[in-house]
């Protein structure tokens, strides 16, 4: 069976189904439209190639931090049932264990009798890949300690647990000042290959993008493996009934404390990543409860237990979030030189589209065997394909919107998109927890042989 | 006498929120017996079925099953025992393969340990194999291996109630808890399954089972035990207790 | 020793067994009676404190009652829709936010605050009940998890929604500034932040507790929040007490947020700062129970405000040099929280849930710890995750 390819572009056919799974199909288009509007939007406002090259692979490395995050969460909550809705204090805690082992010492400065930075835990110049083992125990630990008494109960008392937890621990590192740098934090963590050129941003992010996606990789196939195992067997079946469960004579807390603890220790691994990808850690929005959720969505999207469908949800949701930071500081650069660019293509777009709908519709009425007139049955028939050809016109009539809302108003787009992602991250979760819970991207129909 | 019962129960009791659902209750059930446990409804005995298999922990009383004192201990350890339970209203793992349902009834089945999957391979694959071709045979004597890979949740309502019993047989256990085994099912099912009981008895299981088909009881049980408002009320052979004015009593005023 | 020797089941008891889970008037008393000897417990600990440290223990409780004043209004409207819908509402801090802003747009614009806020009510009372036609009338019966879920998605939006509208500037109500009132020496109380917090909050205490205990709805509300079935079975329209509930709800949170502005600044995420206080307060009182919301509230106001001085003691160095001492107060409730969590879940309030599954591992803690029936239960997995 072929895996998904982790980059931002391009697809994977799974060559042992039959039919087109349009569904991961046209997630694939949807991120590679993503980076492209990206790029795009770079372009436009004149960045340099490389400026642009570094910033898509900020967009991959963020986005494998996320997919480490989803794998993490997707353990606990997709194939175990336990919903955490502290995921971002995990991370917090590998962020800071990594940052702690392997940054150098960095004592308190005093400038004038006031304290500017009051210095940390550690610095102990560890190797990073020990720093990310250590990492994973600590939020595994954590994760460990936290299940005992949390894990016996109710969804709902164990979300609200876990976001109490998440929330002292960002208290504890905004204000144990000593250990944790308070709020400007760790700073100076070592990237993995130290350059001197000035080509270094952008070495640094593909080192990282390789780095990140080879462990992702890796981590995929393991927790493949370990949830077609019949531990993972064992641990769906708490998910299905844990009463039942427990009368087919399976000591069920075991289980779930071993699945917490695990993905536990995934998402420490995320927050290592994410400390050597920044390069600094604060206890700033990056460990909000909004990474949590977030976090939520792109599981949701991806199928709750289908571990390459959150990968492909990360990518997707991340890529909403990062598309729409280049907009916001792209746009407005952008259109004042390139609106009449912007507007061209868009009448170019149009043209083109309209001819393709024409054409289509002409075949499958008077050449209906042909394969571009099977285009238009195919439409018809399947609901993926429907969805993906009216999201296409919307894109479409947005872009207009944009570009007019842009002229006449200037500065609007750049203030307000930074939210409205965020508002449509909500609506997404109502729309898919209502309609589609068990997420966009199919799991596999499991049969044991 | 105490040594002699596979299965002690000694004034168990238990409340709900204000409700006594069994009231001190003591009963014994003898080995390589099959014994039915019959009353009104409410009278406690799916109750009593689940204190027993340890899913609630009783108010008061003891339970001793072959020698060991089992109340007060977690499910998994009675199963480990040789107590296994179905339950009354199946409770099949829906979004499961029969055959997968089946599967996770094994005992010691290293594969479900972590560490053996990286450390044991080998014998992971040996068990997963040697209780698949076991869960098939089960599935052949219930005769629902032609579903064996179908989902769970797609079963009749009969087809649940088999599979509650299959899992109840696979890992192989000493006394066997059926809590209504064959409603629903056809009554010539109802037979095959009930002369399959009779050949696990004879080679060594107990059988206690609740059972509301009076057929069922008469025929096939050794001995019946009535209970009414949580506690026994009668007892004896099958046709003695049919007989019994207290019996009659507790069903018509119940 | 085979008869039977309990008796037929006469129809009265058949009759008070049936009516036992919706039985208020004899635990009223239990509780009224639990209730009073907390309250006089608390003054004793405080009159104590103060007279052993000197009156700012007062003014630390003073401060702690009104920060209590403003979780007990809001933790009586989330409890209520918790109890009734069955639901942890993560969109409470939120609606409590646009609450305040409502009333912050309506007092920039000429109204006085005081109609800002009852308009703000109103406002908020219809956005409930288009939250429920919407969006969780749809999700009824599907666990516990997708509401949460769904209430997160309205948090964001929420949230996100006065973020791009009114920007991320704090702002404050156009109030005229005042001084703190002395009462004696040491003791002050500022007349906006504490009085009219504290008038407002004992007001709707009052009210809420007369509509619960003396209104046909109300007593329809409290019978659902009991249990749910059985209010269905004797004839209660849930339908309209749902809606009840959240008009409740969110008209009570719209006035906590007010309050809530009023005391500290107005921003995007005021609300959901707070949100966890709220949640804490709800859990320790015993979730459905508005007069568990009441003391509940009481315990984590005055716990997180009356930490202070204990959180600075430890800053001294000769103790553990703890830096910022005072802002790990917030940390104090949270404690509270996972505390009560772990062993008294059902809070000081509620019931232990009759078919509670057991938790082994508290099991045999407390065995180990010497107590042989003292396991504490599980709370019941009613809704296992994903059902």
């Amino acid at each position: 069976m072929t895996l998904a390819a982790t980059g931002s572009s391009g697809g994977a056919k799974d060559v042992a189904q039959r039919k087109l799974p349009w569904s991961q199909l046209i997630a694939f288009v949807a991120i590679a439209g993503i980076v492209l509007a990206g790029v795009l939007a770079g372009a436009l406002a004149g960045a340099s190639p490389q400026g642009i090259l570094t910033n898509v692979g900020f967009y991959a490395s963020i986005a494998i931090i996320f997919a480490v995050l989803a794998l993490g969460f997707n353990l606990q909550w997709g194939y175990t049932g336990l919903f955490n809705a502290g995921i971002a204090g995990f991370y917090l805690i590998g962020a800071y264990t990594m940052a702690i082992a392997i940054t150098a010492p960095s004592p308190p400065i005093v400038i004038g009798g006031i304290p500017v930075y009051p210095g940390h835990l550690g610095g102990y110049s560890l190797p990073l890949a020990i720093g990310a083992i250590l990492a994973m125990f600590a939020a595994g630990a954590a994760a460990a300690i936290i299940a005992l008494p949390a894990l016996r109960l109710r969804a709902d008392y164990l979300a609200i647990a876990t976001l109490a937890f998440a929330s002292i621990l960002q208290i504890f590192a905004n204000n144990l000042q000593s250990v944790t740098g308070g709020a400007i934090g760790i700073t100076g963590i070592p990237k993995p290959i130290a350059f001197l050129s000035a080509d270094a941003p952008f070495l640094n992010a593909i080192t990282i993008v390789g780095i990140g996606s080879a462990i992702l990789l890796a981590f995929l196939l393991l927790l493949q493996f370990m949830a077609e195992s019949p531990w993972g067997r064992v641990l769906r079946a708490v998910r299905e009934d844990e009463e039942a469960t427990m009368a087919l004579g399976k000591n069920t807390f075991n289980y779930k404390l071993q699945a917490f603890a695990l993905g536990g220790a995934l998402m420490g691994l995320a927050g290592a990543l994410f400390a050597v990808t920044l390069g600094y850690v604060s206890p700033s929005s990056s460990f909000a409860p909004a990474v949590t959720f977030s976090v939520w969505v792109m599981v949701i999207v991806g199928g709750s237990g289908n571990n390459r469908g959150v990968i492909v949800g990360a990518f997707l949701i991340y890529g909403l979030e990062w598309l729409s930071v280049q907009l916001k500081d792209y746009v407005p650069i952008a259109l004042a030189a390139g609106l009449p660019t912007l507007h061209l293509l868009l009448i170019v777009t149009g043209f083109i589209a309209v001819i393709t709908v024409v054409l289509i519709v002409l075949l499958s009425r008077y050449r209906p065997t042909t394969a571009g007139g099977q285009v238009l049955r195919k439409i018809q028939g399947h609901g993926w394909a429907r969805t993906g050809v009216i999201g296409a016109f919307a894109l479409y009539g947005l872009g207009w919107a944009f570009v007019f809302l842009e002229q006449y108003k200037p500065g609007a787009i750049g203030d307000t998109i930074f939210y409205t992602r965020l508002m449509l991250i909500g609506v997404l979760l109502i729309i898919l927890i209502i309609y589609r819970p068990e997420g966009i991207l199919r799991e596999h129909k499991r049969v044991l042989r | 006498m105490a040594s002699e019962s596979i299965l002690r129960v000694d004034a168990v009791e238990k409340a709900f929120g204000g409700i006594q659902a069994v009231d001190r209750c003591s009963l014994t059930v003898l080995p390589k017996s099959i014994t039915g446990l019959i009353g009104p409804n409410g009278a406690g005995k799916s109750t009593l079925f689940n204190i027993i298999a340890g899913l609630y922990r009783p108010d008061g009383g003891e339970i001793w099953f072959d020698g060991t004192r089992i109340d007060g201990l977690p499910p998994y350890e009675i199963v480990h025992l040789g107590l296994t339970k179905t339950w009354q209203i199946p409770h099949e793992l829906r979004n499961l393969t029969v055959l997968e349902n089946l599967v996770l009834a094994a005992k010691g089945n290293s594969g479900e340990h972590l560490l053996n999957l990286f450390f044991r391979p080998r014998a992971v694959k040996r068990d997963e194999k040697q209780w698949r071709a076991r869960a098939r045979e089960v599935l052949k004597l219930t005769q629902l291996d032609g579903l064996a890979n179908e989902h769970a949740r797609t079963l009749s309502g009969g087809q649940k109630k088999l599979l509650e019993l299959s899992r109840a047989l696979m890992s192989d256990p000493t006394l066997v808890l059926l809590d209504e085994p064959v409603a629903g099912v056809n009554p010539a099912l109802t037979g095959s399954l009930m002369d399959l009981i009779e050949k696990l008895r004879q080679s060594g299981r107990t059988f206690f089972l609740i059972e509301h088909d009076m057929n069922v009881v008469m025929n096939r049980c050794d001995w019946v035990i009535v209970m009414h408002q949580g506690r026994r009320i009668a007892e004896g052979r099958p046709e003695k207790v049919k007989t019994d004015p207290v019996v009659i009593e507790s069903y018509l005023g119940g | 020793m085979a008869q039977n020797s309990g008796s037929e089941p006469s129809s009265q008891d058949r009759v008070r067994s049936r009516w036992a889970a919706l039985r208020p008037t004899a635990r009223f008393r239990r509780q009224l009676i639990q209730a009073a000897i907390f309250a006089i417990i608390l003054v004793a600990v405080i009159g104590g404190l103060s007279f052993v440290f000197g009156i700012i223990v007062l003014q630390y409780a003073m401060g702690g009652l009104v920060v209590s004043s403003i979780v007990i209004v809001a933790a009586i409207g989330l409890t209520v829709l918790y109890g009734i819908r069955g639901f942890a509402n993560f969109a409470y801090g939120d609606l409590m936010t646009l609450g305040a802003y409502l009333a912050l747009l309506l007092s920039v614009n000429g109204l006085s605050l005081i109609w800002g806020a009852i308009v703000s009510f109103l406002v908020l009372a219809v956005v409930g009940i288009l939250l429920e036609v919407v969006i969780f009338a749809r999700l009824e019966g599907r666990g516990p998890v997708p509401p949460i879920v769904a209430s997160v998605g309205v948090g964001l939006i929420i949230q996100n929604g006065i973020r791009s509208v009114a920007g991320t500037a704090e702002w404050l109500y156009p109030v005229p500034a005042s001084q703190d009132i002395v009462i004696v020496p040491g003791l002050g109380i500022h007349p906006v932040r504490g009085i009219l917090t504290l008038a407002v909050g004992v007001t709707f205490v009052l009210s809420a507790h007369i509509l619960l205990k003396y209104t046909n709805l109300g007593k329809a509300m409290r019978a659902t929040a009991d249990n749910l079935e059985l209010a269905k079975a004797t004839g209660i329209d849930t339908k309209r007490v749902t809606y009840a509930a959240w008009v409740m709800s969110c008209s009570f949170a719209s006035t906590a947020g007010v309050l809530l502005g009023l005391g500290t600044a107005i921003n995007p995420t005021m609300g959901f700062d707070v949100i966890l206080l709220i949640f804490a307060a709800v859990i320790v009182g015993g979730i459905g129970s508005p007069y568990g919301a009441m003391l509940g509230g009481l315990l984590v106001g005055l716990s997180q405000e009356m930490s202070v001085p204990f959180l600075v003691w430890l800053e001294r160095p000769d103790v553990i040099g703890l830096q910022f001492g005072s802002a790990y107060k917030v940390a104090i409730p949270f404690i509270i929280l996972i505390i009560v969590l772990i062993f008294r879940p059902w809070g000081i309030a509620g019931r232990r849930p009759a078919f509670a599954r057991r938790s082994y591992f508290i099991e045999r803690i407390t065995r180990a710890l010497g107590g042989e029936h003292g396991a504490v239960d599980a709370l019941a997995g009613e809704a296992n995750g994903g059902r």
